[in-house]
């Protein structure tokens, strides 16, 4: 077969490509065999004409690739005409060809080998990845680091099956974005939730998930979004785990801070937090609950205490800044309590209640106070024709009979909608599954007594997505 | 007072500081007539725990126990400890020191001594010859006699053993009770708990014995800081108790535990129908006319009256051997209930008449109401500047509105967590040592 002849120059290689058919199968069956044989040198090889003029970055996506893998890794690459061509291709390519999904294969290989089109999958995947940390690795030469992220959000999107499919892009896009600070551009990724693990598709093994969202959740702290990434380290922490990663440890760390940060005290994992975790986190996160056990008390004095005798391991593990945030974030806590509690208060007798010491305390008060109207946290006026200065609290003026709310309900019903869409999906496919299907198979002819397939049923749904089944008929009832 | 009364923490930590206090004087204790009322061991532990902690009492307490161990106990090791005590206290007085009467303790030490070869003889025998009541009656005045020479811990045990050898329901009561007495003593509530409803579930118990089991639960509830079943019991507690239970509590007791504890847990109407109209209480509530009052005050709402006399009665209390530790936390929630109660007609109140009314000035006032209105115990807010209490209009729609979308998103992250997680699981991405 001329196909396990290895091409001498790149003008034979050159020749077997364009001989080649296109179409998946043919790639799969003779191309990639070939292209993995081949030493990275052979690539950089000289040749009259540029090969990449003579590829095209769609049709010849993985060919291509191997070319441009090879040069980044060369000593002095031209980096200015190299990113040129990267940027170009991870435009153009063929993510069937690059991904080698399954359902787009014929049958035929399927059924060949399909042992080796994950591990041929495998390698494509590395390649690209590869290519893309190349490429940041070119543009930080460049000195200009920044050209890289759209490229780099349009090639996960485009890579990704769907926008819920978490693939091994996208940790790697978001530490360049964390290193270069910057954030808006993790966004269009970030605010598509991650529910579509598929491992076969995408190559990602548990630390991508880790770091994915430990990442998105320090993004989310840059950003000032405390809410999501609440949400995201928690992700993190509750992950199924037999045992603890550092990285689950590292966001617990900032779990805690900024949940002491929204809602002044730690908030309670999920039930289902694996064990290991969160003795794990007892063992390594004292200092942490420490400080939230100080925080919760609301004394002023006790949590400066505490954030001085902790300082050393906050710095250590470089959350000091996150922690002084929150030491704010109880005098913000504290003034919204007193909006709660009284309708008329003086700037001094705040500063006082809230704890703030020094001469100029009424002053801070009054800023914090003039913050947290601005931020719409608390409704209130202060009026200065008393002495001190008087503050007015009042209850919050949104009625909820605008048009807004209705917007904003309706934004909420859709995405909620979208989100049981998934759940009936999922439902759908456990119904539809093999081990679902048995299990039931036996209950009902197995003849058990008592009814072993009814609790075990109830103990499946208990487990898995009934409970949102209730809250749906609450939210739109 | 010696004791912090801003503080508000919890029971359990008070327990350990109260430990330490020392009591003024109190107003209206005369010793001789409070300690008729009780005789045996808690008259002994009663007067130590006076002595122990009010100076102004001291040597006369312990003159009065020392003279009590010695008249209807055998418990020599006490009645050294006790004259050392009241020793040490004279000397600081540069008074005469107290003859310990050395003769009756040797004497005391042998017939004890021999009493306990007596007994265990005996009941070695009665084993040998198998009679089952004579064994119980063996067990039983060892134990007696254990309890009498202030071993509590060997009491208990050959009280306890007498179980296997009861026959009839009488037998059954007759160790639950002896159960119960040492329990308390030593201060073992759970014990007191359980051997409750064991000798509850026997049946025809005379009505003093029942009298006896509910103040002996309601001791142990009283104990564990549930201020309400323990009223509800004490209000249940009949009668009959009279002065036959004075080895543990007098009916004077009674009447001062649960009309405290019903004035700090119950609401008005519970008040009025459990207390008031409680004709059984109203014959505890005439030996303690002040409590009688005070419920009576609180009812009609003469909060300026209910709080004197709580003031006046306090360092009474705080002598109590049950009820010193509860105190505190008694008289905070009786003092928040009236607080809520006072408001409770009202849409707004003018803070100055508050005060006035509970005694008080009004930045305390205002502080006191902050923390009940952050415990949502009143709904209002305070109008600082005007000095005025408002009733807080609760807008319901809104509420609705707010709770319905935080619903929203909250379902919208579980449920996409969740499908992550199952995802995860049915890939099998578990953190995993090796599975990289």
């Amino acid at each position: 077969m001329p196909s396990q002849q290895l091409p001498n120059t790149i003008e034979d290689l050159l020749n077997l490509v364009s001989s080649t058919e296109t179409s998946l199968d043919q790639v799969t069956k003779q191309l990639l065999p070939i292209l993995r044989q081949l030493p990275n040198s052979f690539f950089t090889g000289e040749h009259t004409r540029d090969p990449l003029d003579l590829l095209n970055a769609t049709r010849n996506s993985l060919v291509y690739a191997y070319f441009l893998d090879a040069r980044c890794r060369v000593d002095r690459p031209d980096v200015p005409r190299l990113l040129g061509r990267i940027f170009e291709f991870l435009d153009k390519f063929d993510q069937q060809q690059m991904q080698l999904a399954p359902e787009k294969c014929t049958l035929s290989i399927r059924m060949v080998d399909s042992i080796t089109i994950t591990k041929i999958l495998k390698k494509i995947l590395i390649t690209v990845l590869a290519t893309v940390q190349d490429l940041s690795k070119l543009a930080t030469q460049y000195g200009n680091s920044i050209i890289i992220f759209k490229p780099l959000a349009n090639t996960i999107i485009k890579f990704a099956p769907s926008r819920n499919h978490l693939t091994n892009l996208h940790q790697f896009f978001l530490k360049e974005c964390l290193l270069s600070k910057v954030y808006t551009q993790a966004l269009p990724i970030l605010d598509q939730d991650i529910t579509e693990i598929e491992p076969q598709l995408t190559g990602i093994n548990y630390l991508d998930h880790l770091l994915y969202h430990y990442y998105g959740g320090m993004v989310y702290i840059g950003l000032k979004n405390y809410d999501r990434a609440l949400y995201f380290f928690r992700l993190v922490i509750s992950a199924p785990a037999a045992v603890t990663s550092a990285v689950q440890l590292e966001a617990y760390k900032k779990y805690a801070l900024v949940s002491l940060y929204l809602y002044g005290k730690i908030v309670s994992l999920p039930k289902y937090t694996s064990g290991v975790v969160i003795r794990a986190v007892k063992n390594y996160c004292q200092p942490y609950q420490d400080f939230a056990a100080a925080f919760e008390s609301l004394n002023v004095k006790r949590v400066r205490n505490e954030l001085q005798k902790c300082a050393d391991v906050f710095k250590r593990d470089k959350n000091l800044g996150l922690a002084k945030q929150s030491m704010e974030a109880i005098f913000r806590q504290k003034i919204q309590q007193l909006t709660q509690t009284y309708l008329t208060l003086s700037l001094a007798d705040i500063a006082d209640t809230v704890g703030l010491e020094g001469p100029n305390a009424s002053l801070i008060a009054e800023d914090y106070i003039l913050r947290m109207i601005e931020t719409r946290e608390i409704f209130a006026t202060i009026s200065h024709s008393h002495q001190n200065g008087m503050v007015s609290f009042h209850d919050n003026p949104d009625r909820y009979n605008t048009s807004l709310t209705i917007t904003k309900i309706e934004a909420h019903i859709a995405q909620a909608a979208a989100v049981n869409q998934r759940v009936l999906k999922t439902d759908h496919l456990i119904a539809c599954s093999k081990e679902y299907l048995s299990k039931q198979h036996l209950a009902l002819s197995g003849g058990m007594p008592g009814g072993l397939g009814l609790t075990d049923e109830a103990d499946f749904y208990g487990s898995g997505n009934c409970e949102p089944f209730i809250d749906e008929g609450r939210f739109y009832g | 007072m010696s004791i912090n009364l801003e503080d508000g923490i919890a029971a359990n930590a008070k327990r350990k500081r109260t430990l330490e206090v020392y009591v003024e004087p109190p107003n209206n204790l005369d010793l001789d007539t409070y300690i008729a009322n009780y005789k045996g061991h808690t008259k002994v532990d009663r007067l130590l725990f006076i002595a122990k902690r009010c100076p102004a009492l001291q040597i006369e307490a312990y003159k009065l126990a020392l003279q009590e161990i010695q008249t209807s106990t055998l418990d020599h090791n006490k009645y050294i400890a006790a004259a050392t005590k009241l020793n040490e206290a004279l000397s600081a007085q540069g008074r005469p020191l107290f003859q310990i009467d050395s003769a009756w303790v040797d004497s005391t030490q042998k017939r004890a001594k021999s009493t306990v070869e007596r007994l265990e003889a005996e009941l070695k025998n009665y084993k040998n010859n198998l009679i089952k009541e004579s064994i119980r009656m063996g067990h039983n005045e060892l134990g007696d006699h254990h309890y009498n020479c202030g071993s509590l811990t060997n009491a208990l045990k050959c009280y306890s053993r007498t179980r296997d050898y009861c026959t009839t329901a009488k037998h059954i009561i007759e160790m639950c009770l002896n159960v119960i007495k040492v329990s308390i003593e030593l201060g073992n509530y759970s014990h007191v708990h359980s051997y409750v409803i064991k000798a509850e579930s026997t049946p025809d118990i005379p009505p003093v014995v029942q009298a006896q089991l509910k103040v002996a639960a309601a001791l142990a509830h009283l104990d564990s800081s549930k201020y309400k079943v323990a009223a509800r019991l004490f209000l249940e507690t009949g009668f009959d108790l009279s002065n036959n239970y004075s080895e543990v509590i007098s009916p004077n007791d009674v009447a001062v535990y649960g009309g405290l504890c019903a004035l700090a847990s119950f609401d008005r109407a519970e008040l009025k129908s459990k207390v008031i109209d409680n004709t059984e209480f109203k014959q505890f509530l005439e030996l303690e006319p002040h409590i009688r009052e005070l419920i009576h005050g609180f009812y009609h709402s003469k909060y300026a009256l209910v709080l004197d006399i709580l003031e006046k009665w306090k360092n009474d209390y705080l002598l109590d051997l049950h009820l010193h530790n509860h105190l505190e936390t008694l008289y905070d929630n009786i003092r928040k209930k009236a607080l809520i109660q006072y408001f409770s007609p009202f849409l707004t109140v003018d803070l100055n008449k508050m005060a006035q009314s509970f005694c008080t000035e009004v930045p305390k006032l205002e502080r006191e109401l902050a923390k009940l209105i952050t415990e949502n115990q009143i709904q209002a807010r305070i109008d600082s500047h005007n000095k005025i209490l408002c009733a807080k209009q609760q807008d319901q729609r809104s509420g609705i509105f707010q709770n319905s979308l935080k619903m929203g998103e909250e379902y919208e992250k579980n449920t996409s967590a969740m499908l992550l997680r199952m995802n995860l699981l049915k890939q099998n991405l578990v953190v995993n040592k090796d599975s990289k």
